[in-house]
């Protein structure tokens, strides 16, 4: 088991080693800006798919990695990290989905949805194949990626397709981060029957959202280091009152709060992953945690990262925004806290009192 | 030890012990009320110690040799969070377990080893420390208790304040200065000593708490003679060890499980008076406890390892203490107390309410334990 475990873990470190060094010299504070502006960061993305990142949930006969989700999705904090402007872990799971039904994986930046849990989209067979009608809500990217991987509920249960956008009608937004989330309208699409699979058992309709929860959370708990990192060194760069900032008590107190928060957060995601590693029954319970926990450092470590700053940290020139917009976005996405918290909530009155030490300690398995 | 908190791979071996803990607690606590419970481990029962040492749980991790059970640091962290969880009270050896015994084990002598350890295992004597100070606390280093060299051992004399359980307990290891105090190295000159509480001149008396309960104590020396092997570890060392031992007080899952019980009674509350929103706030509860067991967890792990973990010790305790206080706070605001008919949560409640003070001051002011996470910050490590 141990020796199992190393070896997890040697990968895992060799591909999160391998992801930092391909952002850290390819996702520089200007591929942000530019990206916000519009221009896609192609060398960043086109190295990432050299690497075989975005194709690693993707089986080796289909060209892929094969790896577990539990093996790359910390790359995906790795990402946050660095703000990378592309959809990175959104492809990873559009590339999970699609190539788990045996439907084709382009290499190209892909989506996945519905991202939101109202959704309106129903898929009902036609002569040709399928018809698609309703929206896709906030898809990331939704104007310039290749496919969408879509769950979709049909009088014959769940289905898998694989979209093309340009056959939606666009509605392009961002994010406060800049990051592009496009409402994709159709109206009596018609969709190959070759592009739409059954939905394999272990797939339910609300698998994708808790695979976003879970890809926010590891942008956020890396977004959280960099806001930490940022603020420490700038605590210590500048003179006031004689001194660096960090030598005044009120300032380490601030800093001390940034770290704990986000400590905390890496930590809930780390259990999520762990869930996941494991195949545990409990890991929704454990992405929700992870997101409620995420969510709540964000608030409190932006807000800290900031006052840390003073009024450069609300330049444009400073990159901390890169940083704190993404947090103040992604928690948001997926679900606040109070989403998952009424469903981790019940779970745990629903168990009674009794069991509620035994459920936590079943949920989030040391 | 980095700001990641990192756990070893799972052993199924956790799960037995666990298991085993749960259902000797079960019949152990039996017959106790629930306002029992959430006084946790603050609560005092000699009787229920030395079942727990019969268990093999006083030190389990500690040498056989010396009447441990030579366990790992992670199923000991297993049997602590379970004791915490059902509100076992295991006050009285608590302090011994966690930080007397491997204090005594890493500096002690070949002859005070044998002399205090395997007691300390079957729960026969008990110890509590003697560090704050009417004019040292958080300041520690301000402590003026002061031992002088005389034939054959120490003479001491000062006043140590706040030692909880000095009236049920056997021993204290204590930290005073024996050199004059240099102004230029405030922490130089210190010594820790094992003292009698039955020693000539020592007097114990009772310091209630605002809640009119006696744990601690105010405990006088004067001029008590300790003989010289009574000394740990080296002499003018005392602050540096004394500094170890305290590392080792604050990652434990006592620094977020003391109201391990008053949550439970917010769940059972819950379904009884159900709303969206005690639902939501029990998440959000069960989310920050989720995340500080695997911090706390962790720690164990780094520690087992020989990791310095005061850094990584600090983050649990004031990330602990904010969540624990935060639950009475919680509890008033989603059950209207005024209005709600529930004796049991109410005594719970009312033993919470009036200890959570001292989340945030015991082992650690949140001030100075933020100070030490800022300083790692700053170091990078």
């Amino acid at each position: 088991m141990t020796d199992h475990f190393d070896e997890r873990l040697q990968q895992q470190t060799m591909l999160a080693d391998s992801a930092d060094k391909c952002f850290a010299d390819l996702c520089s504070k200007d591929t942000v800006n530019a990206a916000e502006a519009g221009q896609w960061p192609t060398q960043l993305w086109d190295t990432l798919t050299d690497l075989g990142f975005l194709s690693a949930l993707v089986p080796e006969q289909a060209g892929g990695l094969g790896l577990h989700p539990a093996d790359i999705l910390p790359t995906v904090r790795i990402a946050g990290r660095y703000a990378a402007p592309v959809p990175y872990g959104e492809t990873i799971i559009a590339g999970w989905l699609l190539g788990r039904v045996g439907l084709p994986v382009p290499q190209a930046p892909l989506a996945f949805g519905p991202v939101d849990r109202n959704s309106t989209l129903t898929l009902s067979p036609t002569a040709q194949g399928w018809l698609l009608n309703g929206r896709l809500r906030q898809i990331p990217w939704g104007n310039s990626v290749e496919r969408i991987a879509v769950l979709c509920e049909t009088a014959d249960g769940l289905r898998v397709a694989s979209i093309d956008p340009k056959n939606a009608t666009q509605s392009v937004t961002t994010n406060l981060a800049g990051e592009p989330r496009v409402a994709l309208d159709f109206t009596d699409t018609i969709i190959a029957g070759t592009d739409v699979k059954p939905a394999p058992a272990d797939i339910q309709a609300n698998t994708l959202y808790l695979y976003g929860a879970l890809l926010r959370s590891l942008q956020m708990a890396g977004a959280l280091i960099t806001a930490r990192d940022l603020a420490v060194q700038y605590t210590s760069e500048r003179i006031a009152f004689g001194k660096p900032l960090n030598r005044l008590q009120a300032v380490q107190q601030n800093l001390a709060v940034l770290a704990g928060q986000t400590a905390a957060a890496n930590v809930a995601v780390d259990m999520a992953l762990d869930a996941l590693a494991q195949g545990s029954p409990d890991t929704d319970i454990a992405i929700a945690m992870a997101k409620i926990r995420t969510n709540a450092a964000a608030e409190i470590a932006a807000r800290l990262a900031h006052q840390s700053h003073g009024a450069i940290g609300f330049s444009h020139e400073h990159p901390l925004h890169h940083a704190t917009r993404r947090l103040w976005s992604w928690r948001d996405e997926f679900g606040n806290e109070a989403y998952w918290a009424e469903r981790v909530g019940q779970r745990v009155i629903d168990a009674g009192s009794e069991e509620f030490w035994p459920l936590m300690t079943r949920a989030a398995q040391l | 030890m980095s700001f990641a908190f990192s756990v070893p791979p799972r052993s199924p071996a956790l799960n037995e012990l666990r298991i085993e803990v749960r259902e000797f607690l079960q019949e152990q606590l039996a017959g106790m009320s629930i306002s029992q419970r959430a006084h946790s481990w603050h609560g005092f029962n000699a009787g229920f110690s030395r079942q727990v040492a019969a268990k093999g749980w006083i030190g389990m991790v500690w040498p056989k040799q010396y009447g441990g059970g030579e366990r790992s640091g992670l199923e000991r962290y297993v049997m602590l969070e379970e004791m915490l969880a059902a509100g076992a009270p295991v006050s009285l050896h608590w302090t011994g377990d966690r930080q007397s015994g491997p204090l005594l084990l890493s500096l002690g002598t070949e002859a005070q080893k044998q002399k205090y350890v395997p007691r300390l295992a079957k729960a026969e004597i008990f110890f509590c420390i003697g560090l704050s100070e009417p004019d040292a606390g958080s300041d520690l280093a301000n402590l003026r208790t002061r031992a002088v060299k005389v034939d054959g051992g120490w003479i001491i004399n000062g006043t140590k304040v706040w030692t909880t359980g000095a009236h049920l307990k056997h021993y204290m290891i204590m930290l005073c200065r024996t050199q004059a105090r240099d102004e230029t190295n405030r922490h130089a000159g210190m010594s820790q000593f094992v003292v009698d509480l039955a020693t000539p001149g020592l007097q114990i008396r009772p310091i209630q708490n605002l809640a009119g309960e006696h744990y601690f104590n105010e405990v006088v020396f004067t001029d008590c003679f300790v003989a010289d092997d009574c000394l740990i570890g080296t002499e003018g060392n005392g602050w540096k060890q004394a500094m170890g031992e305290l590392a080792l007080e604050r990652s434990g899952p006592e620094r977020f499980l003391t109201a391990a019980i008053m949550l439970q009674e917010l769940v059972r509350l819950a379904s009884k008076y159900p709303s969206q929103r005690a639902t939501i706030e029990i998440g959000k509860l069960s989310a920050q406890l989720a995340t500080l067991r695997r911090m706390s967890f962790s720690v164990a792990s780094a520690m087992q390892q020989g990791i310095d973990v005061g850094t990584a010790g600090s983050f649990v305790k004031d990330l602990g203490s904010v969540f624990e206080q935060s639950i009475p706070d919680l509890a008033r605001d989603l059950f209207d107390l005024g209005e709600l008919d529930d004796e049991d949560f109410l005594g719970v409640f009312r033993y919470v309410m009036l200890a959570s003070p001292s989340f945030s001051i015991y082992g650690g002011t949140r001030e100075i334990l933020r100070g030490i996470i800022s300083k790692a910050l700053v170091a990078g490590h």
